[in-house]
């Protein structure tokens, strides 16, 4: 049985189609990726999937419960965490995990005893007895999906977890996520980092404008643009125009120059022979050159195949800023 | 996978739940103390501004009585309605915050966030009423009708102040905003409060707002507390038509009323 399946799932806001024909199944135990741009879908698709929020027309089940006709039997297998923190602010991290408990039923010895083991787990047992408003961004959230997982829910739904965290705290948040799976959680997470679903999930699902366009695993993905990617890094920005002609010339494909990166990109079907053509025709010109690699395709070079689009990473700016 | 007992929503959880979502929200309280303070010094200043301000201009106080004694009853009721908005606030901003989409993804009974919410508010409500009562008595005010019928009168004012509180749980929870909140609840509580029996006698209005002011809620119920302070020898002179019964049944039917709107909507939330 699958742990989650979306079959036809259809929600309009007025005239606004979020999702359009949304088709899902996740395996039981697998972390599993929804993937696209703001706006694609994708917390449409966890709003249903949580009993949030009804569909306009198709249907969804939960470990075999409709969210519709059964959302009880759906609310007390799974676990959410939202966009932003949920916790209640003015109680300490250790009572918003108890009270979670203890609403779903769990002995108050019980989930005092689970909740300190969450707290070890996600680093907040120095800060357990403190109000949850003294936590910075990234405890908040991990106080978040702690509380998600008082309740021992075998789903798990992560609606873009590490939105607007640092770098250090998403990669904590990251390998918090991981434990999970490696516990046989059924985990749905969505995210726009394409690198986010690269490193946690078993399988993506890429959607846009309410449908999947594409599915399967990180590598399959890259599979799909076909071929690998020819890289050249250059010391002097005046050589990349020549670099790129080179490039353009040896793989017969547009060579994408960028000219902060000082980078040169270009797909190719040739793999090494082609590294080998782009090397020798760079050194008798004489060009100096910092890097030159081949690797697979990104997420967002996938992206960008499949909707001509790229992903708007604008969140990942202000993070920077 | 291992079973997992569905916990059935039945009574037994609804209370259990709702106690001690309840319990949340007070020490969500507890824990700010300028809050703490201002909820309850409100009330205070509001019942002295009205009974030093206006009590002057009213010379003799009102058919004999002295203003405290002709006002207290009413203004208990007041202040609980400009109290009742704290159920709208509270319950917007836990809609905002996503608390509400963490509940409503839980195996709890229906109504139970919200049943919750009105403990709480409830219990907010009795406490004010009792600040109100301490402040009165230090000012001279009376119950003259005797101990149960002071009772019986604080009860129906606080049942009273239930019935609104569901009101203003539905409101929270129509609206896109704390601020919206605000705007919505003022617009609705003035009119019902001030067109009413509750600082001046209906009486002194032009005649076409006196049948308005005297089928108000806000006037039956303030009638009803004021006949039952008073007592009959000294309600009789003033004409207070307090119907006790009457005033129960507003309390019932708008807690009944939104109760049930409530729940529904709670279901529906966007």
């Amino acid at each position: 049985m699958a742990a989650i399946e979306i079959v036809d799932l259809v929600r309009h806001f007025g005239d606004v189609k979020a999702l359009d024909g949304l088709n899902l199944e996740v395996e039981e135990g697998h972390v599993h990726g929804l993937l696209g741009p703001n706006g694609a879908g994708k917390t449409t698709a966890v709003r249903i999937l949580a009993t949030l929020l009804g569909p306009t027309a198709g249907s969804a089940h939960v470990m075999g419960h409709d969210v519709v006709a059964d959302a009880h039997a759906v609310r007390s297998v799974i676990g959410l965490t939202g966009q932003s923190a949920s916790v209640d602010e003015w109680l300490t991290g250790r009572e918003n995990l108890v009270l979670l408990g203890r609403l779903q039923g769990i002995d108050e010895a019980t989930a005092r005893h689970r909740a300190g083991d969450l707290l070890d787990r996600f680093d907040l047992a120095e800060a357990a007895d403190r109000p949850a408003n003294t936590y910075s961004g990234g405890m908040q959230r991990r106080l978040d999906l702690a509380a998600s997982l008082i309740g021992n829910p075998p789903v798990l739904f992560l609606d873009e977890p590490t939105t607007g965290l640092d770098p250090r705290s998403r990669l904590q948040m990251w390998s918090v996520i991981r434990t999970l799976g490696v516990e046989g959680v059924t985990v749905l997470l969505t995210t726009q980092y394409l690198e986010e679903a690269d490193q946690l999930c078993d399988q993506i699902v890429v959607i846009d404008h309410g449908r999947a366009i594409a599915r399967g695993t990180a590598d399959e993905l890259k599979d799909q643009v076909g071929g690998q990617v020819v890289e050249v890094r250059v010391h002097d920005p005046a050589t990349l125009g020549q670099v790129a002609e080179v490039v353009a010339a040896v793989t017969g494909e547009e060579a994408v120059t960028d000219t902060t990166l000082r980078l040169v990109t270009s797909a190719t079907s040739e793999g090494l022979k082609s590294v080998e053509s782009v090397a020798r025709r760079l050194k008798s010109r004489e060009v100096s050159v910092a890097d030159l690699s081949l690797r697979r395709p990104s997420l967002d070079e996938v992206f960008l195949q499949l909707t001509g689009e790229h992903i708007v990473e604008d969140d990942a700016e202000e993070v920077l800023a | 996978m291992s079973a997992r007992t569905i916990p059935s929503a039945g009574v037994a959880d609804l209370t259990r739940q709702s106690f001690l979502l309840a319990r949340r929200t007070t020490i969500n309280l507890l824990r700010r103390p300028d809050v703490v303070t201002f909820i309850f010094v409100q009330p205070i200043i509001f019942v002295l501004l009205f009974i030093y301000v206006f009590g002057g201009a009213i010379e003799g106080g009102i058919g004999g009585l002295s203003y405290v004694d002709f006002a207290m009853p009413g203004m208990i009721v007041a202040t609980l309605i400009f109290d009742a908005p704290a159920t709208a606030f509270g319950l917007n901003e836990d809609m905002q915050k996503g608390v509400l989409d963490r509940i409503r993804s839980l195996p709890l009974h229906r109504a139970a966030y919200l049943v919750g919410r009105i403990l709480y508010d409830s219990a907010r409500a009795l406490t004010v009423t009792v600040i109100i009562i301490v402040v009165g008595l230090l000012i001279g005010f009376r119950f003259h009708g005797g101990l149960v019928a002071a009772v019986g009168g604080l009860l129906i004012a606080w049942l009273f102040a239930v019935g609104i509180a569901w009101a203003s749980a539905n409101i929270g929870m129509m609206v896109s905003s704390p601020e919206a909140v605000q705007a919505a609840v003022f617009t609705v509580i003035f009119p019902f409060v001030f067109v009413s029996s509750v600082y001046v006698p209906v009486e002194s209005m032009p005649g076409w707002l006196q049948a308005v002011a005297r089928n108000n809620p806000v006037s039956v119920v303030s009638d009803a507390v004021r006949e039952l302070f008073l007592g009959a020898d000294l309600a009789g002179p003033l004409q207070v038509d307090g119907n006790p019964a009457v005033a129960l049944a507003w309390s019932f039917a708008f807690a009944a009323l939104f109760f049930a709107l409530g729940v529904r909507r709670f279901q529906k939330l966007p």
